[in-house]
């Protein structure tokens, strides 16, 4: 039987695969441990309903709906950088793509799974397929969100494909469960030309299309909001508003978890500071665009100055919801586009912490978009109070845990990086120095 | 300070500030004191020890005075600024509309009080609405930029123009001043929509036990209208006429009011209601009791059956139908094409697998297969 050749490259990017430390045990029973506390919460809101939570008649969605929507703009990570890159060729994309399509997926399965812990009654979720009417928004979102999670793990998967017959005939032959599932997910792949064009045709399909059907879902997300008479809901500009920033967060997003990655499974050589600069760069202009968004929104309901419309802006800038709000303004936007502004600052470090305020800041946006426009009267009457309790904390840490354990469970089972298409774009660089490999078997 | 040494505090700073403190509660219920003979002066000042109690609405800083001898209330508002000030009574939760309101403001030495109704979120004297001025009393005064307000008013009039209040139920009450104009048109302040409760005469103490009944009528279906017809007798089977009866619908967060109907002279008072959804539902009657009568609740359960027809999409217009049909074919469409390719990929799979040709071959030219050692 011949020797089977794994290259340098391919041997750093399965070896995550199959070594694991008493760190990532510890770390993924901690998760688990989150995740269950979380189940045990939703378990008291499913016997008790929803009194158990902060909602009442006035403010009826809350942390569950904030959540929902800061996961569905993370989301969009994968279609930023991945798909419009790939349209454009950019190629120092290579080695992160993988990882953002992998965020894509699992915030839409997070987000989606918001949206039903926040029905008070679960079983009913099959009544928006009975009884949907067309003319709601919420089967607008209902559609899009299933379309664009049907994209996304498809345009995951595809790239994933020439990996997966890699790990079929190079991992260990003790793994065989994992060999088994390899083989059983790489489509017969043996790297013909004809099958790379095949590959190649329903890639470049999926890329040009996942681009429209993400600005529709996050574009029908805000029109939940938008298309509601309520004070700092009606807006012309929520759609483009709500897209710049899901894929704001989107970006920090994969900057944080790529510089976890990047740590954890000592993947220095092909996660490089470029990677980090250039989506530093890209997080940069779509603050500002965001912040331009956020001076349009708030300075056209002030300058207005309707009662209501004064009555919720006072409840933003000096009401109980100040803090928040301040704190968005200056830890979310400025202080990431200051860090990012200087040049000096553009490193690895500081990008993450630009990345993780920027992160923080999108979902107290969020948040303030949500539970600020219920809390202000809809008629001469009280403010309405909410405050969460206990239980969607809860849920909240389980849903961040949750969205951590599935990509920790993806890091152990595929490749985070590319290895096909890195190795792709070695290749394709001057060849000034022999490619190392290792032949082993 | 290395970057990272700062960066924790900047993030645990960010988290700190915006959740220092939740919104603070708030509740309002106050109280019409029960009080035979009546003790309060109506003079427009109120002196300590006059009412039996206030109420301070966090709100407005309107601080309220009320006392009934059973016939009459005796009223005092006490509000922070030199305009008008109002109190309306009317249904609990609902603001203005149907109100009995008593709006009045001091200019000089003359107190201006007027009985209006609250239409909408407006509100027009009783006497241009075919209505009375059935106010018995009235006072005012201003100092140090305050105005006192005092009044007696019947609490039945008779006039279909104001609010019937009883003793030992609870209703609306909405409150509001301007801090400067003396008229009735200028936008209030600050306004508020608590409730009162009129108490009941302690020495009154209702032995005697009601029957209430509640049924519905109607369609149980998904959409429909279903009335909810509730009969209350006495311990005789005699029908008890114009007894509020108050309907809720039990719900996941609590009752849900439906309203607050009085008896007819049959005994009966109805609510409609329509079914948002399919399944089951519960609603119950109340009857807060009276001078006689101890208090009863009636339950009734009903199961509203999914409507039928056809799904909304199929009624919608055709090109609209066209439209979004096209919009998510064409998805839909690419996805397959895409998965179309992948059981091409399949496919050539297995005929490489059948003949090992290109691409697919060690360094030595067997076919690819086996593993990585460690």
């Amino acid at each position: 039987m011949g020797k089977i050749v794994v290259t340098a490259l391919e041997k750093r990017l399965m070896l995550p695969l199959v070594r694991s430390g008493r760190g990532f045990w510890i770390f993924a029973a901690a998760l688990v441990a989150i995740i269950g506390w979380g189940a045990y919460a939703y378990s008291v809101q499913l016997r008790e309903g929803l009194v158990v939570t902060g909602m009442r008649d006035r403010i009826f969605w809350g942390l569950y709906v904030s959540t929902f929507v800061f996961f569905i703009g993370i989301s969009h990570a994968g279609t930023l950088v991945s798909a419009i890159l790939r349209v454009t060729h950019a190629e120092w994309r290579k080695p992160i793509t993988r990882l953002a399509e992998a965020i894509t997926a699992f915030a839409l399965v997070v987000g989606a799974t918001m949206v039903i812990i926040d029905l008070g009654r679960p079983d009913r979720l099959q009544n928006v397929l009975l009884y949907g009417r067309i003319e709601s928004p919420i089967l607008w979102d209902f559609i899009s969100i299933s379309f664009y999670l049907a994209g996304s793990l498809l345009y995951l998967y595809l790239p994933l494909i020439p990996d997966l017959g890699t790990l079929r005939d190079k991992m260990p032959r003790r793994a065989r469960i994992r060999r088994w599932l390899y083989s059983r997910l790489a489509a017969r792949w043996r790297d013909t030309p004809e099958q790379r064009a095949h590959l190649g045709r329903a890639i470049a399909v999926m890329a040009v299309l996942i681009i429209p059907v993400a600005v529709s879902v996050h574009t029908v997300v805000s029109w939940i909001f938008g298309m509601t008479l309520r004070v700092g809901w009606q807006s012309t500009i929520f759609g483009p508003y709500f897209v710049v920033g899901a894929i704001f967060s989107g970006i920090a997003t994969i900057i944080i978890v790529m510089a976890a990655v990047r740590r954890l499974f000592h993947l220095e050589k092909q996660i490089l500071p470029v990677h980090f600069r250039n989506l530093g760069l890209m997080l940069l202009a779509l603050d500002i665009a965001l912040m331009y968004f956020t001076l349009s929104e708030y300075l056209t309901a002030s300058y207005m100055g309707t009662s209501r419309d004064a009555f919720w802006l006072s409840l933003l800038a000096s009401g109980p919801y100040a803090p928040m709000f301040w704190g968005m303004v200056f830890g979310g936007f400025l202080a990431p586009a200051l860090i990012l502004s200087i040049t000096r600052a553009r490193m690895v470090r500081w990008t993450v912490i630009a990345a993780v305020l920027a992160n923080v800041g999108m979902w107290f946006e969020r948040y303030l978009i949500i539970v600020p426009s219920m809390a202000a009267p809809q008629m001469p009457t009280e403010v309405a109070t909410y405050w969460p309790t206990w239980v969607e904390w809860s849920i909240l840490a389980a849903a961040v845990a949750g969205f951590t354990l599935l990509l920790v469970i993806f890091s152990k089972l595929f490749p985070v990086v590319s290895i096909w298409e890195v190795q792709e774009h070695v290749s394709a660089l001057p060849k000034t120095v022999p490619a190392t490999q290792e032949a082993i078997g | 300070m290395t970057p990272r040494r700062w960066a924790i505090p900047v993030l645990i700073a960010v988290v700190g500030i915006a959740w220092i403190s939740p919104p603070a509660e708030a509740q309002d219920t106050a109280t019409m004191y029960f009080r035979s003979p009546v003790a309060a002066v109506v003079d427009g000042q109120i002196t300590p020890g006059e009412y039996p109690g206030s109420f301070l609405d966090p709100a407005t800083g309107i601080e309220v005075f009320l006392s009934h001898d059973g016939q009459n209330m005796t009223a005092g508002l006490a509000s922070p600024g030199t305009g008008w000030v109002g109190i309306g009574f009317g249904a609990p939760g609902v603001f203005m509309d149907g109100a009995n309101i008593l709006i009045g403001y001091v200019t000089g030495a003359t107190t201006v009080l007027s009985d209006e109704f609250g239409v909408g979120f407006e509100h027009l004297a009783d006497t241009r609405l075919n209505g009375t001025d059935d106010i018995i009393a009235k006072a005012g005064s201003e100092s140090a930029g305050r105005t006192t307000l005092e009044f007696r008013f019947p609490l039945e009039t008779g006039d279909a123009r104001d609010y019937r209040l009883l003793e030992g139920q609870t209703y609306g009450m909405t409150l509001g001043y301007h801090a400067t104009a003396d008229d009735f048109v200028t936008l209030h302040t600050a306004a508020a929509s608590l409730l009162v409760t009129v108490e009941r005469d302690p020495n009154v103490v209702p032995t005697r036990r009601a029957t209430l009944r509640l049924g519905s009528s109607g369609d149980e279906v998904e959409g429909d209208n279903v009335t909810l017809v509730a009969t209350i007798l006495g311990d005789d089977g005699a029908p008890l006429s114009a007894s509020p009866l108050s309907f809720y619908l039990n719900s996941s967060v609590g009752p849900g009011p439906l309203g607050t109907v009085e008896t007819d002279v049959y005994g009966v008072a109805a609510v409609n209601y329509t079914f948002r959804s399919p399944g089951e539902f519960t609603f119950f009657v109340r009857f807060t009791g009276d001078f006689d009568y101890l208090p009863a609740q009636a339950n009734l359960t009903v199961v509203a059956q999914p409507a039928g027809g056809q799904a909304s999409f199929l009624t919608t217009d055709l090109a609209v139908r066209f439209v979004i049909g096209a919009v998510l074919g064409g998805v839909a469409l690419a996805y397959g094409y895409s998965i179309l390719q992948i059981l091409q990929i399949r496919r050539l799979g297995s005929r490489a697998k059948r003949a090992p040709g290109r691409g697919d071959r060690t360094e030595d030219g067997t076919p690819r297969r086996g593993g990585m050692s460690k």
